[in-house]
């Protein structure tokens, strides 16, 4: 008899779907495995041979052949153990084919029977819905997470002897409980509360979050500008099931879930600057996303940005425009999505104290324009937000006058509000946030009342503006009018929006 | 001395430097020939013993190139880049250029020769790096003088330098400007001016004392400031490092007997300490344009008084304020503010305040400041 099986591999973070058939002839006792295996693939056959002997279930000495389709398609990881050896069972009459029926199995197996936990579920149990199966049998440890897909029966698996017996029909089958999912914030260590001063930073920081704007942050030393980084996740807009569903299968795909289940707030990455090309992009001769697709729907931090190579700060340059990579290899080309928000930040000058009131700056000017050059003019002109950020005096810390400064929930209020009316404006489209509009969608949606236009109009001609800052700026007062929850681009959103840029001449 | 024999002097003296010879055997054959480039020229064609002296590669050197061909060639190469020659003995070289020393044997020039004679020449020389106080009171001052006829002499270095000409190229024909360079005259350094070096050629002059094609080194930039210094009436340093090379000019204008000049700035700020220094130790103080006239009895001060009103054209502040815009008006009176400094001093919610800064530039009332994050009126 020949056995079949279905199961499930990673292009990507896109499942494909890999069927496993066996055969066991009469012959030499042999076991050849085929259909463009890797080594971890190829050394299946000790564990899946001796997982079975310790269930007692021992394989016949028999020509036994296995076929791993489509043949085309490399297969990699230890996701096979399990589909091998249920295949194998079925192979040597031991399982009925009919058990196996719409039913996808995925695991690792270890010597003595037991499944181990593999990485990438949620993709593969989403390919697994989208083709049509009903079934999906898969590490106990994993269960949880497959759960979310909705509308499969997810049969958690511990042992190899269990499960088969479940199968025959000898134990009763156990269905994984499908989980909730709640959008739950943690508890952020950042709060906006304890952010003295800042005045500025802070409003751009709330407009930043609210239209998902990419803000570039650029003081002296020890300003605050990377606290004000780490406060941004505490008032990023609140994540919805589908966003965290996109999330959590690249992370799955990584590797990288570290929660039982679904991501649950959304990612801030800060990469260190030495983070090479591939890193931040993706990359690897199998791609594997790199930190700008981890940070999808979320942050991606660059401290220090001048000191970020090159060639990785100009990469980032294409996935900002179109809101995913793509990684093309000799063996295969790979999409991964990549829809961040750019934070940067840098110090004026390379010791840092340029333009400062407190402290004198010893840079000779070549360095100063050496340092500024590492950001090139079209990365610039993708950062919507210059903002500076200024030493604080003493009495910024311990000021009488001023109240204390609006917490990280008051201001997420906001920006809550912001997006869901962004969000209902851009229901049906592809884009989830203002930075995202293209130029058709800002002339659609971006309308000046007839004050703006003149203003812009007279900024245009004033500050010698390009096309592609004009679009940013009219992104900008899109975002602000929605914060006052106007449908009209007022002149005064403009003229607050026009700020925004101004620190940007420190570039010129 | 007839026009023909001083058309074979220059011709010699091109082809003389071409070789880039080493300042000390060029010196050496020099005193044999008692400083005559002719008596120089003959005494190499017939192998004196002078040339014995010499080091053996500059001799194989000068040996190889001693045909009539080679000065022709050098000369083309000047021809090409539209270099003017001026020597030592010519009349229109500049006078103080003679009392400097080493006094240059000739200048290479681009652009207006006239300028040479032209003696009523302000140095202007300061540091690449400025703030916004030294660029506005550089360009203000420039902007009077240059107006009243005084010659800018700078160095086309980044910074107060290339402000300085600029600032005098603005009121041409009126304005006039001479930069002296380090390199040969075939090349623009700093690159980044090569169209400022273009405008100087077209409505000023450029001055070298090294042939086309000599790389400025580190010891070129003390040895052309010293040109500076030679050819202005009076020296003025609106800022610079204390340690910067802007000292090199200032020692070789004492050396020369020029008045200097400077304008005094924060006793705390680094870039205002050189010129806060040379006040101590008896430079002048320049508390507006007219106090550089001192040393500029030519310039009468009728004629200076009918232009010293001429400022930046600045257009009419519309009078018309809301409440905020005259609270952030009041807040810039005193001190320059960034925009977290200034919500401290009006209270007003953010939004507004960034809303009015705009209206306040629009009406040009404010300016954001190039060198740092605050406002100024």
């Amino acid at each position: 008899m020949l056995g079949k099986v279905h199961s499930c591999g990673l292009t990507g973070i896109r499942g494909r779907i890999v069927v496993i058939e066996a055969d066991a002839s009469n012959g030499l006792p042999s076991y050849d495995t085929v259909g463009l295996p890797d080594k971890a693939v190829t050394e299946s056959r000790e564990r899946i041979r001796i997982a079975l002997r310790n269930c007692g279930l021992d394989l016949p000495p028999k020509r036994i052949t296995v076929n791993l389709a489509p043949a085309d398609f490399r297969k990699i990881g230890t996701v096979y153990d399990l589909p091998i050896a249920l295949a194998l069972l079925q192979a040597t009459e031991r399982l009925p084919l009919s058990a196996m029926e719409d039913c996808m199995a995925i695991g690792e197996l270890s010597l003595n029977g037991d499944l181990r936990k593999i990485d990438g579920i949620l993709p593969m149990a989403i390919a697994a819905k989208e083709n049509g199966f009903k079934r999906l049998i898969c590490p106990k440890d994993n269960a949880s997470e497959a759960s979310f897909v909705d509308g499969m029966e997810i049969i958690p698996a511990e042992n190899l002897k269990t499960l088969y017996d479940m199968l025959l029909g000898e134990r009763p089958l156990l269905f994984q409980e499908k989980k909730e999912w709640n959008f739950q914030r943690k508890e952020v260590t950042q709060d906006f509360s304890l952010i003295r001063g800042q005045f500025l930073a802070r409003r751009a920081a709330e407009i930043a979050a609210a239209g998902g704007h990419n803000m570039l942050l650029n003081g002296p030393p020890g300003a605050g500008k990377t606290m004000i980084a780490r406060a941004l996740p505490g008032i990023l807009p609140d994540l919805s099931f589908e966003e965290a569903l996109e999330i959590s299968c690249i992370y799955s795909a990584a590797g990288k879930l570290e929660v039982d289940g679904l991501v649950e707030e959304r990612p801030f990455r800060a990469p260190h600057h030495n983070a090479s090309l591939s890193a931040l992009v993706g990359g690897g001769s199998f791609a594997k996303p790199g930190e700008i697709s981890l940070a999808h729907l979320g942050v991606l931090f660059l401290d220090e940005m001048p000191e970020f190579s090159r060639s990785a700060l100009e990469s980032l340059r294409q996935p900002i425009e179109d809101g995913h990579t793509t990684i093309s290899r000799v063996r295969s080309s790979e999409r991964f999505p990549a829809r961040f928000m750019l934070v940067a930040a840098m110090n004026p000058c390379p010791c840092g104290y340029y333009g400062s009131r407190k402290q004198v700056c010893t840079c000779t000017q070549r360095q100063i324009e050496r340092y500024r050059s590492k950001l090139s003019g079209p990365l610039l002109d993708r950062i919507d937000l210059f903002i500076a950020v200024e030493e604080l005096e003493y009495k910024d810390f311990y000021a009488q006058n001023t109240a204390k400064p609006e917490g990280s929930d008051i201001i997420r209020k906001r920006v809550n509000d912001c997006r869901a009316k962004q969000l209902e404006r851009f229901s049906g489209t592809n884009i989830y946030a203002n930075a995202q509009m293209s130029q058709g969608d800002i002339e659609k949606y971006c309308i000046m009342n007839q004050e703006a236009q003149k203003l812009l109009k007279s900024a245009f001609i004033e500050k010698n503006m390009s096309g592609r800052a004009h679009a940013r700026i009219l992104r900008l007062a899109r975002t602000i009018a929605d914060m006052d929850m106007a449908d009209e681009i007022g002149e005064l959103h403009l003229a607050e929006a026009l700020q925004y840029r101004s620190a940007e001449a420190l570039w010129n | 001395m007839t026009m023909q024999n001083m058309e074979r002097k220059r011709a010699l003296w091109v082809w003389f430097r071409s070789l880039m010879l080493p300042k000390g055997q060029e010196k050496l054959l020099l005193l044999r020939a008692n400083d005559d480039i002719e008596t120089l020229y003959e005494m190499l064609c017939a192998k004196d013993s002078c040339i014995d002296l010499l080091r053996e590669d500059v001799k194989q050197r000068i040996l190889a190139k001693l045909h009539q061909t080679d000065i022709e060639k050098a000369n083309e190469t000047l021809h090409r880049h539209q270099i003017d020659v001026v020597l030592r003995e010519e009349a229109d070289f500049p006078f103080r250029m003679q009392q400097v020393i080493p006094a240059p044997e000739l200048l290479y020039l681009r652009g207006n020769r006239d300028l040479l004679r032209y003696e009523n020449n302000l140095g202007i020389v300061g540091s690449r790096k400025y703030n916004d106080y030294g660029k506005q009171q550089t360009q203000k001052i420039a902007l009077q003088l240059a107006t009243a006829g005084i010659c800018i002499v700078s160095g086309l270095a980044k910074g107060i330098d290339a402000e300085a000409h600029r600032t005098a190229l603005k009121v041409y024909p009126k304005g006039r400007t001479i930069a002296i360079l380090a390199g040969g005259l075939d090349k623009v350094y700093p690159p980044e001016h090569k169209e400022l070096f273009a405008e100087i050629v077209q409505k000023g002059l450029i001055i070298s004392e090294n042939p086309p094609g000599y790389q400025a080194r580190s010891f070129s930039v003390p040895q052309r400031n010293r040109l500076i210094a030679a050819m202005s009436k009076a020296l003025f340093v609106p800022q610079a490092a204390f340690k910067s090379g802007t000292k090199y000019t200032i020692d070789a204008a004492l050396d020369l007997g020029i008045d200097i000049y400077a304008l005094p700035g924060r006793i705390d700020d680094p870039l205002s300490a050189l010129p806060n220094y040379l006040l101590q130790q008896g430079a002048r103080m320049v508390l507006e344009a007219q106090d550089i006239l001192e040393s500029f009895v030519e310039i009468s001060e009728k004629d200076f008084a009918e232009i010293s009103n001429i400022k930046e054209e600045k257009t009419i502040p519309d009078v018309s304020l809301t409440k905020e815009e005259e609270k952030i008006v009041a807040a810039l009176q005193k001190e320059a503010l960034s925009i977290d400094e200034m919500i401290m001093k009006t209270n007003l919610p953010m939004p507004l305040l960034l809303i009015s800064l705009t209206k306040l530039e629009q009406k040009n009332m404010i300016h954001k400041e190039e060198t740092s994050n605050r406002f100024s009126l």
